[in-house]
C-alpha cells in the first residue's frame, strides 16, 4: 500500500513531482502538492485542518502542473516540506566571515584572520546557524503544521548546488571561499547536523541529502541536476542554466529513502 | 553547581534584605560587636548628628557621661548655646577625625597653644571650639585657662568611658599652618580673619582619615585600655564646599571617604564597631521623607527610626518599653511589638510641636557651626 | 570678617547648588577637565552601568570604539547575549579595578592560562569572562584561542583609545587561589563549582583599589601616552554580599569606597576625571524616584537625565534628536516586566546571584 503524503514547498518540489511521473517502479508514495515559487507561499493559512497556500494562480499554471492551492491534512499519512529557504546556502554565508577552531582554516585566530575570517565559538556558530535555519519560511510552515496535526512531518533536504557556483557569471563567493579554505567537509557536516537539530526542535524529521548525490561535500553531483530548468534561472553565455534544482533522479532517491522510513 | 551564596542569610541579598524587609526596623542590619547596657558608660562626640545619638541614648536610660555639665542654675537653652549638654564634654562639634586625634594629643600633653586663639571685636575665641563660647572670652588668658580645664575634663572623660560614640561629619577642614592644627571652623566665620598665608584648606583623604581614626583609638586605649569606639557617619550633607567642586559631588565624596574609612577601621579593630545610621537615612530605598525641606536636616521621624534600630540591636528598647509598660500594665507585653515611634513621646520634643510648629524649621534643634556657612553665601 | 567662603560660586553651597537648582540639568555639577570632541575615540568598560554610557555616546553618533563588533550574521539579541556591543570589546562586565588591571597585563604579556577555565557538562568556560559565551566552548583549546583573539584585539583598542571611560561597580570579588586571579563572578553562578580550598572571597579596600587604579593608569599610558580616563561609580546597589554584613551596609561600604577612590584618582591626576552620575542617581535631593521597584535598576528616564548631563558637559548632545527619540519611545516603565527590573536591557552577571537565593 502506498503512503499518501502532502508535499509543501516551492520550486524544489519539482524533483519529486517528476520522479513520480517518470519512475518506472512504484516508489511506495503518492504525493499531493501545495507549492508556489520562491516565497510566494508565505501567505499560507492552516484552518480547520485545511492547509491553504493562498497564492495567486491567475493563468492556472500551477493547476496545470498538478499543484494544488489547498489540501486537507487528514487525507495524508505524512507531510513533506522542502525548499523555502531551508538550505545550505544560508549556512555557507555564515562561513564567509566566521570560523571556529575546529576548522583547519581557523585553527587559531591568526590563521583565521589570514583567511579573512573572525574566530568565534562553535556554540555561537551553532546559534547563528540554528537561528537562520529556524527563520526560514519552511520552519514557519513546520511550526504551524505541528500545531495543527500529529502527522509525521519530514523536511526534505534542498539539494546543494552544482559546481556551477564556482564559475564566473554564476559565481557564489561563499562556496568559492569555502572550497579555497578547504572547509567544505566541515560546512557540510555542520549543515546536516544543525538541520537535523533545527527540525527536531520543531517536531519534524529531517531527510538529509543522500551521500551518493553529493560531490565533494558542498555540491550536488551534476547527474542529479541535469535536465532541470526552473525559474529563477540564470543566463550564462546566452544559455539558460539551472544549478540549484535537482532532477527526477534526485527526487526518486529521496522518496525511496523516505518510503523506507515511513514503512 | 555549588556556589558560595548558598549559606548567605536573607539579609545578605538585596531583594530580601532591602526590598522585602521592614524598612523601619531593618532586622539584621546592625549586629553589634559589643553590647551597650544600662550600666555602660557612654561618651559622645562628633558632628552635629551625634547630638541626636547622645539625646536618644540618654532617653533610653543609658549612662551617657557628661564631663563638663552645665553649672547649676543655668537655663537649659543658655546651656545649650554655650555648648553644655550637647556632648560628653564641651568640645563642640568635632567634624573631622583629625580634630579628634589632635584633641586627644593636646589633652594628653596638656598643651594649649596661644596661636590658636583669635579675636573678634576685642573678644577672644578658642579656634578649636569657637562655638562653645559664642560671645568669646574677655582675654586670651581666660580663653586659654578655659581650654586647659577643658583638656583636663576630656582626659578624665576618656579615662572613665566604656564606649565612645564618634560621628564622622566632614573631610574638608582648615588648618592653621603655623600651629599645625585643624580648626573646627573656617577662619572668619565665627572669629578671626581669613588669610591665605596662614590658613590652608585641606580635604582629608581616605588614608588620612583612616590613620587619624587608628591613632585616635590608640591614644584612647593608652588612657583606657578597655575603651571601645563606636563609629557612625553623619548623613547630613555639606553646607558648602571649598574644594572647588559642585557641592553635591563634594558632599558625596566626603561622606564616601568617611564611610569607607569607618568601615575599614571597624573591620580591622576588635575594639571598634560601626553603626549604619548613615545607610538607613541615605538609602535610596527610603522614601524622600528622610530629610527636611532644606534637604540637609534629618527629620525627627527618621532619627527615631535610626535610633530605634540602634536600641533594638542593643536590646535596650525592650528594657525601656518593659519599664514603661510595667508602670501601666504590669508588663503585659514584653515590648517586642512596641512601636518604636513611641520614642517620640519619650523624647519629649513636645515643645517643638508647640513652639516651633509654624516657625520655619530652626535648622533643627542641633547646634551646627558648619551650617553657619550658608549665611556666608553672597 | 574675611572668610574663604565669601567668593565661592553658588554651586558650592547646598542651598543654591542643590535645593534651589535645576535637578534635571544640574548646572555646573560636572565641569570636565578635558574635552571630548565628536571625533575623539572613546572606549568604555566596567560594570553593567557602563553599558549605559556607551549607549548614550553611541546614540550621539560618537565614534565609540568596538574592536570586537558583532558579526554581520548575528541578530541583535543573540549578539548581546554573547557579549557583543555591550562594551568596546567582549570583556563582559569588569566589576573591579583588579580585573581590569589583570586584563591589561594579560594583553601586554599575551598570557592565557588553562587553569582559568571552568568545566560544566562537558562545556568549557573562560573564568575571566564566562558570560560572553553563555553556552560555553567545545574544548579548552577553543577557550584559549578565543581568549588569544580577545587579547590581540584589546591591544589595538588600548593603542587607539583617546578617552577610556571606566565604571566602578563592586569591591566584593572572588579570587582563584591557584592563580590569584580576580574573577568577574563567583564560581557556580554561570559555571564552575565552589570549593573553599580553590576560591576565596575578597573585599577590596580603598588602598588596594587606589593602587590598582594607579597601575591601570600607568599601564594604559604605556599603550597610549595621551590616553585620558573618566571614572564613574555605578549607582546600582549590590545584589548580594558575601561579606557577612547586611546587604544595605555592605552595598553602602562598597559604593562609598569606590566613590572615594575614584574621587581621589581624579584629584591626583590631570588625565583622570570623575563624572558624578552616581550622585545624580543616588541623591535624596532628586525630584522623582531614581530606581525601579526592585530598588536596584535605574529608571530609564533617570539614565537619560544622567547621560544628558554628561553629554551637555561636553557639548555633545543633539537636543533635537534626543527630543524626537524621547517622543517616539514608548514609556518602558509601564511594562510590568520592566518594572520588576527583570527585563532591564543591561547584561549583568552579578544580578544572576539573585536567582541563587534559596
Amino acid at each position: 500500500m502506498s503512503k499518501r503524503a502532502l508535499m509543501i514547498g516551492n520550486s524544489h518540489v519539482g524533483a519529486y513531482m517528476r520522479a513520480l511521473q517518470q519512475s518506472d517502479q512504484d516508489l511506495g508514495i503518492d504525493l499531493e502538492c501545495v507549492a508556489a515559487h520562491g516565497d510566494r507561499l508565505q501567505a499560507y493559512t492552516i484552518e480547520d485542518g485545511l492547509f491553504c497556500g493562498n497564492f495567486d494562480d491567475p493563468d492556472g499554471k500551477a493547476a496545470r502542473a498538478g499543484r494544488k492551492e489547498r489540501a486537507r491534512l487528514a487525507d495524508f499519512d505524512a507531510i513533506l516540506v522542502t525548499g523555502m529557504r531551508f538550505s545550505i546556502f544560508h549556512v555557507t554565508q555564515v562561513f564567509r566571515d566566521l570560523g571556529v577552531v575546529a576548522m583547519d582554516s581557523a585553527r587559531d585566530h591568526e590563521t583565521a584572520a589570514r583567511n579573512g575570517m573572525t574566530l568565534i565559538s562553535e556554540a555561537l556558530l551553532r546559534r547563528i546557524i540554528v537561528d537562520r535555519l529556524s527563520n526560514a519560511l519552511a520552519m514557519d510552515v513546520v511550526r504551524d503544521l505541528r500545531q495543527a496535526t500529529d502527522l509525521p512531518i519530514w523536511v526534505m533536504c534542498q539539494p546543494r548546488p552544482t559546481r556551477q557556483v564556482l564559475v564566473k557569471g554564476t559565481r557564489f563567493g561563499t562556496f568559492c571561499s569555502a572550497l579555497e579554505r578547504g572547509s567544505g567537509a566541515f560546512i557540510s557536516e555542520t549543515y546536516e547536523r544543525l538541520a537535523h537539530e533545527t527540525c527536531a526542535r520543531v517536531g519534524a524529521h529531517y531527510m538529509a541529502q543522500p551521500p551518493e548525490t553529493i560531490d565533494e561535500d558542498l555540491f550536488t553531483d551534476t547527474r542529479f541536476m541535469v535536465g532541470t530548468l526552473r525559474p529563477p534561472f540564470w543566463q550564462k553565455n546566452g544559455r539558460k542554466v539551472d544549478f540549484r534544482h535537482a532532477n527526477a533522479r534526485y527526487g526518486e532517491r529521496m522518496l525511496t529513502h523516505l518510503a523506507a522510513k515511513l514503512a | 553547581m555549588t556556589h558560595p551564596y548558598e549559606d548567605i542569610p536573607p539579609e545578605g541579598f538585596w531583594r530580601s534584605g532591602v526590598v522585602e524587609t521592614d524598612r523601619m526596623d531593618w532586622p539584621g542590619l546592625h549586629k553589634p560587636k559589643f553590647h551597650l547596657t544600662h550600666t555602660t558608660r557612654v561618651a559622645t562626640a562628633g558632628s552635629c548628628f551625634a547630638q541626636h545619638i547622645g539625646r536618644y541614648l540618654r532617653l533610653a536610660g543609658i549612662n551617657v557621661l557628661d564631663g563638663e555639665p552645665a553649672p547649676k542654675g543655668m537655663g537649659e537653652e543658655l546651656a545649650t548655646r554655650f555648648g553644655y549638654g550637647l556632648y560628653s564634654a564641651r568640645y563642640g562639634n568635632i567634624y573631622t577625625a583629625r580634630q579628634m586625634r589632635e584633641l586627644l594629643e593636646d589633652a594628653m600633653a596638656g598643651r594649649v597653644d596661644k596661636r590658636l586663639f583669635l579675636t573678634r571685636k576685642g573678644r577672644w575665641y578658642d579656634m578649636l571650639r569657637p562655638g562653645v563660647e559664642p560671645t568669646g572670652c574677655a582675654s586670651l588668658e581666660e580663653a586659654m585657662e578655659l581650654r586647659r580645664a577643658h583638656l583636663e575634663a576630656v582626659l578624665a572623660l576618656i579615662s572613665s568611658t566604656d564606649v565612645l560614640v564618634f560621628t564622622l561629619g566632614l573631610t574638608e577642614g582648615w588648618i592653621d599652618k603655623r600651629a599645625g592644627k585643624t580648626l573646627a571652623m573656617a577662619p572668619g566665620v565665627i572669629a578671626g580673619r581669613y588669610r591665605e598665608r596662614r590658613f590652608a584648606f585641606h580635604n582629608f583623604s581616605y588614608d588620612e582619615v583612616l590613620e587619624d581614626l587608628r591613632e585616635t583609638l590608640r591614644l584612647m586605649q593608652e588612657l583606657n585600655p578597655n575603651i571601645k569606639l563606636l563609629l557612625t557617619v553623619s548623613p547630613v550633607p555639606l553646607t558648602a564646599t571649598a574644594s572647588g567642586d559642585h557641592v553635591l559631588s563634594a558632599s558625596s565624596y566626603s561622606k564616601s571617604v568617611l564611610r569607607a574609612a569607618a568601615g575599614d577601621v571597624a573591620a580591622g579593630e576588635a575594639a571598634v564597631d560601626y553603626f549604619p545610621s548613615y545607610e538607613i537615612v541615605t538609602s535610596t530605598a527610603m522614601a524622600a521623607t528622610a530629610y527636611e525641606a532644606n534637604l540637609r536636616g534629618v527629620t525627627q521621624e527618621m532619627v527615631e527610626t535610626v535610633m530605634g534600630v540602634f536600641l533594638v540591636a542593643h536590646g535596650l528598647l525592650d528594657a525601656l518599653a518593659e519599664m514603661e509598660a510595667g508602670e501601666t500594665a504590669h508588663g503585659a507585653r514584653a515590648g517586642s511589638d512596641v512601636d518604636l515611634r513611641g520614642l517620640r513621646a519619650l523624647s519629649g520634643p513636645a515643645e517643638t510641636d508647640e513652639e516651633d510648629a509654624d516657625v520655619e524649621a530652626p535648622e533643627d534643634e542641633l547646634i551646627c557651626e558648619e551650617a553657619l556657612l550658608e549665611a556666608l553665601r553672597k | 570678617m574675611k572668610n574663604p567662603y565669601s567668593d565661592l560660586a553658588p554651586s558650592a553651597f547646598w542651598k543654591t547648588g542643590v535645593v534651589q537648582t535645576d535637578k534635571t540639568l544640574w548646572p555646573d555639577l560636572f565641569v570636565p577637565k578635558f574635552a571630548i570632541e565628536p571625533e575623539t575615540r572613546v572606549a568604555t568598560a566596567g560594570s553593567c552601568f557602563a553599558q549605559r554610557i556607551r549607549q548614550a555616546l553611541a546614540d550621539q553618533n560618537m565614534p565609540i570604539l568596538d574592536v570586537e563588533p558583532a558579526p554581520e550574521a548575528l541578530q541583535e539579541d543573540l549578539a548581546r547575549e554573547f557579549g557583543y556591543g555591550l562594551h568596546s570589546a567582549r570583556y563582559g562586565n569588569i566589576y573591579t579595578p583588579r580585573q581590569l588591571l589583570e586584563l591589561l597585563q594579560d594583553v601586554q604579556t599575551g598570557t592565557v592560562r588553562e587553569e582559568l577555565i571552568w568545566q560544566r557538562k562537558g562545556r568549557f568556560f573562560d573564568m575571566l569572562r564566562p558570560n560572553v559565551e553563555p553556552d560555553g566552548c567545545a574544548s579548552v583549546r577553543e577557550v584559549l584561542e578565543l581568549r588569544r583573539l580577545h587579547l590581540a584585539r584589546l591591544r589595538g583598542l588600548f593603542e587607539t583609545t583617546d578617552v577610556f571611560v571606566f565604571t566602578l561597580g563592586l569591591t566584593e570579588a572572588w579570587l582563584h587561589g591557584p592563580t590569584g586571579r580576580c574573577l568577574p563572578v563567583a564560581p557556580g553562578v554561570i559555571a564552575g563549582e565552589y570549593d573553599p580550598g580553590t576560591y576565596r572571597f575578597h573585599n577590596f579596600s580603598h588602598s588596594e583599589l587606589l593602587k590598582d587604579l594607579k597601575a591601570i593608569r600607568a599601564t594604559l599610558r604605556q599603550f597610549h601616552k595621551k590616553i585620558k580616563i573618566i571614572l564613574t561609580t555605578s549607582p546600582v546597589p549590590i545584589t548580594a554580599t558575601a561579606s557577612g554584613d547586611h546587604v544595605l551596609n555592605a552595598s553602602t561600604y562598597t559604593k562609598s569606597t569606590l566613590r572615594s577612590v575614584a574621587g581621589e584618582m581624579a584629584m591626583r591626576f590631570n588625565n583622570v576625571d570623575y563624572f558624578p552620575g552616581y550622585e545624580i542617581v543616588t541623591t535624596w535631593a532628586r525630584d522623582g524616584m531614581a530606581y525601579q521597584d526592585n530598588l536596584r535598576s535605574i529608571r530609564p528616564e533617570v539614565v537619560a537625565d544622567v547621560m544628558a548631563v554628561f553629554l551637555d558637559a561636553y557639548g555633545l548632545r543633539d537636543t533635537q534628536d534626543s527630543a524626537r527619540r524621547d517622543a517616539e519611545d514608548p514609556a518602558p516603565a509601564e511594562d510590568p516586566e520592566y518594572l520588576d527590573g527583570q527585563e532591564d536591557d543591561l547584561v549583568c552577571e552579578e544580578s544572576l546571584i539573585e536567582a541563587l537565593q534559596k
